[in-house]
């Protein structure tokens, strides 16, 4: 009878039931999605980094080294000679030192001149094709073959400059570079990325630069300590010599994040706000409910209904309410990932796991207020008076 | 079967709050008592006592119904009373919009686990007495008030009640619909129920009369306002 009574009572309000279930839904997605998604983030931004201890470019701010050479989101400081990089690599301590060239894009993706460590190093992989073997030879990442429809054997030419918005920079029309292979997704940044042999990116800056000389110049290098030690001293080594800097992108991370430290705390308490909303939504929607039925359920403890009964439909109505708005709660998260997968950030590796857990923690949290959301409302209903309301009607 | 001594009540606890007094009466099996008695007189007060919607309050008179002493119960024990033992018509046609006619009839019985196929029956063969069975599926908003009165009277009769208590059964109904409750309310009593009719209605002990003859007569106890501070 109570489950009859609980569908009856929601079948007969379609619209205020849907209205209630979608405020507290929107609450909780959204409160989910921006915890879940701040994560998601943070990992991607790890991730990127992963494997690289130091960063070795030109003199100048070391978190714009970084964020150039790993996240590709900011220009270079100038160059280093590939004669520093062949030294860096004789040194015992750095297990690798991959050079990278960049100055050029295609389809706002940044073209990497570099040598054959760099593919393997970000965990590459071929989807089709083969990997570069003579300079203009290009591997496109996986997003930027998505985004651009290039295929393999196609020619395209490099724009002088760098990312989105730097197809109206010079084109090198007489350098036309031919996609010999297509890399599997990695998650990482080498998705949006052009690869190379740096000897296509001197080619085709020759009379741009002055490496024209002979002198031949890398962006940075990528440089893989043989252990903690190295990490600890080559920085040092490095910012001794004149031109050089070093970088550690864990250091420079962590510095940049620890500045929006607080920014991390107002999504937070953003999140509690919305959640918060929600269950005042619920308990609006619950207490608006309870006033319209007072004569029903005074009639109902006049038929024989226990106060348990009555409580028992109070508190059924709110967890059909709270399960179906976690449900579609669910589904906006899952759609809110993919949009984030497919549209704002290609490549970004999302855990449908973590995402679960997330999932359940928030909607953990939204049953837990849901319930004392429901207290109010069970204790007017508890205390209904059967008299006056059948008397009164 | 039903016993009320000296009984009284107060809404209030504080001794400002006017007592209404009831004074003592008794009704058995197979008897109907009409009670009298203009708006505040306390019809309805009384009959919320002894359906146990209302607590009997300490030294304020007693109530033996069957075997049980109401004043004694506890507010679950007298929820008990119905709708097994007390069938209550309410005031008014109370019926839950949410559930069809047939639900509502049935809604004593379903709440008390108790609604099997012969209780089913039960309510179909009431509803086809009171002439609604053909609006057995319908939502109550549909019915009429003589209709709506009529499936409210077939609730409070569908558990087999010992008491039945009518609170204005027949007001702003139509003549063939009071007729209808009224001739059903004698058919109960007949079959050895006992009714308590609370009723400014002058119509209706000539009702019951024409429609019942001495088989089930029908006794009358006028309350008047005997408030005191």
């Amino acid at each position: 009878m109570t489950a009859l009574l609980i569908r009856r009572f929601l079948a007969d309000r379609p619209w205020q039931f849907a209205l209630a279930v979608m405020l507290c839904a929107l609450g909780m997605a959204s409160a989910i999605a921006i915890v879940w998604l701040q994560s998601v983030l943070e990992q991607h931004a790890r991730r990127q980094a992963q494997g690289i201890d130091i960063v070795v470019g030109a003199k100048g701010s070391a978190l714009q080294n970084v964020l150039a050479a790993v996240y590709y989101l900011d220009v270079p400081n100038g160059n280093i000679t590939l004669k520093e990089v062949d030294a860096l690599r004789a040194n015992p301590q750095v297990a690798k030192a991959i050079p990278i060239g960049i100055g050029d894009s295609v389809g706002g993706a940044r073209i990497v001149g570099t040598t054959d460590e760099f593919i393997p190093f970000y965990g590459g992989t071929l989807a089709s094709g083969t990997f570069a073997t003579a300079p203009m030879d290009a591997v496109l990442g996986a997003g930027v073959a998505r985004r651009t429809k290039l295929k393999l054997g196609d020619s395209f030419v490099g724009a002088h400059g760098l990312g989105h918005g730097s197809e109206s920079g010079d084109a090198h029309d007489s350098y036309p570079y031919r996609v010999v292979g297509i890399l599997n997704p990695t998650g990482r940044v080498i998705d949006e990325t052009v690869v190379t042999p740096v000897e296509s990116v001197w080619l085709v800056h020759e009379g741009h630069s002055a490496s024209a000389n002979g002198d031949r110049e890398a962006t940075f290098a990528l440089i893989q300590a043989k252990g903690p030690i190295g990490v600890a001293t080559l920085p040092r080594l490095i910012n001794a010599r004149p031109g050089l800097q070093a970088a550690v992108p864990a250091l420079e991370s962590a510095r940049l994040l620890t500045s929006f430290n607080w920014v991390a705390l107002v999504v937070k308490v953003f999140a509690g706000i919305l959640v918060i909303a929600a269950m005042a939504s619920l308990l609006g929607a619950l207490l608006q409910a309870l006033a319209r039925r007072e004569p029903d359920l005074a009639l109902l403890r006049a038929m024989g209904a226990t106060r348990g009964t009555l409580a028992g439909l109070m508190l059924g109505e709110s967890l059909v309410l709270i399960t179906v708005a976690s449900v579609v709660a669910g589904g906006l998260v899952a759609l809110a990932a993919w949009s984030f997968q497919t549209f704002a950030l290609p490549g970004v590796v999302i855990d449908a796991g973590e995402g679960f857990l997330y999932g359940f923690a928030g909607l953990g949290i939204a049953a837990l207020l849901a319930a004392l959301a429901t207290i109010p409302v069970l204790r007017r209903c508890l205390s209904i008076d059967v008299a006056a309301q059948l008397s009164s009607r | 079967m039903l016993t009320v001594t000296g009984l009284s009540h107060r809404y209030s606890a504080t001794a400002v709050a006017p007592e209404i007094r009831f004074g003592s009466f008794s009704l058995d099996s197979g008897q109907a008592l009409l009670l009298r008695g203009g708006s505040g007189a306390g019809k309805s007060t009384l009959l919320h006592l002894l359906c146990g919607v209302l607590q009997i309050q300490p030294a304020s008179g007693s109530v033996t119904l069957g075997e049980q002493s109401l004043q004694t119960l506890t507010r679950a024990e007298r929820d008990g009373l119905r709708p097994y033992t007390v069938g209550w018509m309410p005031q008014r046609q109370f019926l839950m919009t949410s559930l069809t006619v047939l639900e509502n009839v049935l809604l004593p019985a379903s709440l008390a686990g108790r609604a099997d196929e012969t209780t089913r029956q039960r309510a179909t063969d009431l509803l086809q007495s009171f002439a609604i069975a053909d609006l057995a599926q319908l939502r109550p908003q549909t019915l009429s008030v003589g209709q709506a009165a009529r499936a409210s009277l077939a609730r409070a009769l569908v558990t087999q009640p010992k008491l039945l208590l009518a609170d204005e059964p027949t007001a702003a109904l139509d003549a063939v619909s009071s007729r209808l409750v009224i001739e059903q309310m004698a058919r109960y009593v007949e079959r050895g129920g006992a009714a308590i009719i609370a009723s400014h209605d002058p119509a209706i002990h000539a009702l019951w009369a024409s429609v019942s003859g001495n088989s089930a007569p029908l006794a009358e106890i006028e309350l008047t306002e005997t408030r005191s501070k």
